[in-house]
């Protein structure tokens, strides 16, 4: 019974520390003064999750919610290609179920745009990542130029390349005017924050003691305990996190 | 008698250069000669014909570069230094290339009268006696040429940079290069260890890394790019350009910003993309109306060859 108690809780660990080394959690922000009135627009943000493997072999997700405007909101109806579902208003979900993965909505530009991102980490196999990235499309549908490299013209791109793949964010590119007509726009690289410090295997080893203990006291039952912990697990993280962005944000959220 | 001639086109014009007799001149196909070559001095080593206007023709001697427009008649030294060859490119027949003794390349764009150094990245300004400037008849900015010491030279800009090109030249004492004339990617260069040819698109890929980013779908320009990051792993000496070959492209796709498909390595017909640098990034454009998965693996072959 000891070896089967200290085996259950090996496999716990394990599978709470898979979870939390396969994803990452960001809160991004933006400048989107200068969209206000620009005769570029109207403007639609555009997510992409596209499939490394070419296969579209669903082994990455990414959810992004909580969208603030700062005095502008959502516009219109999304356009959804591939394994994207949700809106701008209830949270968008973007799954690599095919090769190509889009969202896009329309949206009415105020001071700010902050999202909050959270993005599973999984390898693809065959040595081409799955690559998520954000961008602002102009009137005609065409990007805002970006600085990214090689004219990509995203303002976010993250190539899911390691569990802990590098989140790269780039500013408007002032040289180019948008395909939308007017002048070029001035807006910085957004601000990408991590909202959970990298999660450590340590860290969760509580978690799991929490669930060798509650399967202790709930024993013959231990199969649903081990999926309630594990789901226990991601969910301490996650009020966690809603706790640092709240104390971030100075209580308000 | 060290350099004969024939007028392409007029091939029954035959010129004859000598050590100590000055210049020669047949009009029945050698039958009969007679001396010509007012202004003509030194050793005629060399006799170039421009194959696009009869009677133009270059001598180099020992001491100077001579040009003649009236078949040999007269002669006016254009360049003063001991010459080797002279290339006339047969599209662009003002544009010449000049190899001397000892100071390199020179370039003339107005028909040999006036001529410009052009030796940048040239290691060797010691030039083989009889291996001019090689115009690639496919992209008559590719050059070749070969020193005395530092082997074969190419050049992807009409002259105005040279990089070596001598993988597998293990002797760089090149005196002789010429180019297969149904072939532009087979180089021969002669010197004293014997002759060497060029062989077809050498596969380095085992040297680099190669990181692929993830794909992404350009709503301006309707086509998936990806980045692709090449960094090389080892000190081998490596020829550029590199060509970073697509092999087994998915079907759906299809490379759109291509620089050319393998035609002489295996499996003939993967498109390829030159990268300038070992170790740089290249964008890839891919044409997909489908949407679907692109897929394909990746090769380097280095230097030419592979056209």
């Amino acid at each position: 019974m000891r070896r089967t108690r200290t085996l259950f809780f090996l496999m716990c660990t394990g599978v709470c520390s898979s979870i939390a080394n396969a994803s990452i959690l960001y809160d991004i922000t933006m400048n989107t003064t200068p969209l206000i009135g620009h005769s570029a627009g109207p403007f639609s943000v555009e997510f992409q999750l596209n499939d490394g493997s070419g296969t579209g072999d669903s082994n990455n997700t990414a959810i992004l919610n909580d969208f603030l405007f700062n005095g502008g909101g959502p516009a219109g109806s999304p356009t959804l290609n591939g394994g994207a579902n949700g809106n701008l208003t209830s949270g968008v979900t973007l799954t690599d179920h095919s090769f190509f993965n889009q969202f896009i909505q329309s949206f009415t530009p105020g001071n700010a745009l902050s999202f909050r991102l959270s993005l599973s980490t999984n390898i693809d196999s065959g040595g081409t990542p799955d690559q998520f990235s954000f961008a602002i499309l102009d009137k005609t549908g065409t990007e805002l130029p970006t600085l990214a490299p090689g004219f990509f013209d995203v303002f976010v791109q993250i190539d899911i390349d390691s569990a802990n793949p590098v989140v790269r964010t780039f500013g408007a590119d002032t040289s180019r005017v948008p395909a939308g007509g007017g002048s070029a726009i001035n807006i910085a690289a957004p601000v990408a924050t991590p909202v959970v410090p990298e999660p450590s295997t340590i860290l969760l080893v509580p978690a799991s003691w929490v669930a060798l203990l509650v399967w202790k006291r709930f024993r013959g039952v231990s199969r649903e305990v081990c999926v309630g912990s594990v789901n226990g697990a991601t969910g301490l993280r996650l009020r966690y996190a809603e706790q640092e962005r709240n104390r971030l944000r100075g209580g308000h959220s | 008698m060290i350099a004969v001639a024939v007028d392409p086109l007029s091939p029954n014009i035959v010129y004859a250069g000598t050590q100590n007799e000055g210049l020669f001149k047949s009009t029945d196909y050698g039958d009969t000669w007679a001396r010509v070559g007012t202004g003509l001095s030194g050793a005629i080593r060399f006799l170039t014909i421009d194959p696009t206007k009869s009677g133009r023709l270059f001598a180099s001697t020992g001491m100077a570069f001579f040009l003649s427009e009236d078949g040999g008649q007269t002669w006016t030294n254009v360049l003063s230094m001991p010459a080797w060859t002279v290339t006339i490119d047969p599209v662009s027949p003002l544009k010449t290339y000049a190899t001397t003794r000892a100071q390199g390349v020179f370039r003339s764009s107005d028909g040999g009268h006036t001529w410009q150094s052009i030796n940048s990245g040239l290691t060797n300004l010691s030039m083989g006696q009889s291996a001019p400037v090689i115009i690639d008849p496919t992209n008559h900015q590719t050059l070749y040429v070969g020193s005395n010491g530092g082997g074969v030279f190419k050049s992807l800009d009409g002259g105005d940079h040279w990089f070596p090109f001598n993988l597998g030249l293990s002797d760089l004492s090149v005196s002789g290069l010429a180019m297969d004339p149904v072939n532009s990617s087979v180089l021969y260069a002669s010197g004293p260890s014997g002759v060497f040819k060029t062989v077809c698109g050498i596969d380095v890929t085992s040297q680099f890394k190669i990181t692929p980013g993830g794909f992404r779908f350009n709503n301006g320009t309707q086509q998936f790019m990806q980045t692709v990051t090449l960094q090389q792993l080892t000190l081998t000496p490596i020829q550029l350009p590199l060509s970073l070959v697509l092999d087994n492209l998915s079907s759906n796709a299809a490379l759109a910003n291509k620089t050319g498909t393998t035609s002489c390595a295996a499996p003939l017909g993967s498109p390829y993309i030159n990268m300038l640098t070992g170790t740089s990034s290249v964008v890839l454009d891919f044409v997909d109306p489908s949407n679907t998965g692109i897929t394909y693996k990746s090769r380097i072959l280095m230097g030419t060859g592979t056209r």
